[in-house]
């Protein structure tokens, strides 16, 4: 085999693979299934009374510390928030049921306690920050509709 | 035990480097000289192998900025990777192989190229799918 092929093609395979996670990671998506309701997971904790923000670590993701960081700082001054982390190790059953396979992996589940949307990867601060504002709205919404 | 985080990602782009030269040369040695890197990085802890040693006293006493601290355990994981990356590598090369080492060199050129670029540990990454396989733990 041609070593410098293999070499550009590991290269450019690498690089693109790293571009399409830097272009996707971190940013919300879809809702995978609003079947399961945050009190259906029996995680033991009280739903937020505006939302419920759940993350999936691992011990050896070396960036869940430092989302749990942002998340804590951008929630601080809000007590209608709830922020829960999770080993997905320890509660293998439950992230396969909820279709986690990275850490870190951020859920958000509105004030019924139904998963909104979520985010894979680290989170920028301002994604973060509109999440939470929508999910919030959607709630206004829905007692405003009331 | 924390380390700081620049740390690995600086091994991975020296890592990455002397990859390079074990494909260009076809070089079972050098291979063997950064298994045992990824050896004392994965059993020792990354911030004790040769890279780590590297970076502590004459990459950060130069930085200007203090570097934000990260557990020891996830690099560490990923120098476990490496090294079995390194062992097939090897086997490789025992077996007569030039397949199996250049495949085995060019999956672990491929994860050091993504850290030390993009900051992505893909042994991290693998560990949960390999538990949710049922592969480890």
């Amino acid at each position: 085999m041609n070593h410098w092929l293999l070499v550009a093609s590991v290269l450019v395979l690498s690089s693109a693979f790293g571009l399409f996670l830097h272009f996707t990671r971190g940013k919300l998506t879809k809702k995978y299934s609003n079947e399961i309701s945050f009190d259906q997971l029996k995680i033991g904790q009280e739903l937020g009374k505006k939302a419920t923000i759940l993350q999936f670590k691992t011990e050896y993701c070396s960036i869940c510390p430092g989302v749990k960081r942002q998340i804590n700082d951008l929630i601080k001054s809000d007590n209608g928030i709830s922020f829960y982390e999770i080993d997905a190790v320890e509660r293998i059953e439950l992230a396969k049921k909820l279709h986690v396979k990275s850490s870190p992996t951020v859920l958000f589940f509105n004030e019924a306690g139904l998963e909104e949307g979520r985010i894979i990867g680290a989170p920028k601060k301002d994604q973060l920050r509109n999440t939470l504002e929508k999910i919030t709205t959607i709630k206004t919404e829905k007692t405003n509709a009331n | 035990m924390q380390i700081d985080a620049r740390g690995p990602r600086f091994g991975a782009a020296i890592t990455m480097v002397v990859l390079l030269l074990v494909i260009y040369f076809d070089s079972a040695l050098l291979l063997a000289i950064q298994t045992l890197v990824w050896a004392i990085g994965a059993f020792a802890g990354p911030h004790k192998s040769p890279y780590g040693f590297i970076f502590k006293t004459l990459v950060e006493p130069r930085l200007k900025s203090v570097g934000e601290l990260e557990n020891v355990k996830p690099p560490q994981f990923a120098q476990l990777v490496g090294f079995l990356f390194g062992v097939v590598g090897l086997i490789g090369v025992v077996i007569g192989s030039s397949t199996v080492f250049l495949i085995a060199t060019a999956f672990a050129l491929a994860a050091a190229f993504l850290n030390a670029v993009f900051n992505f540990c893909l042994g991290c990454e693998m560990y949960l799918l390999l538990v949710r396989a049922r592969l480890i733990r």
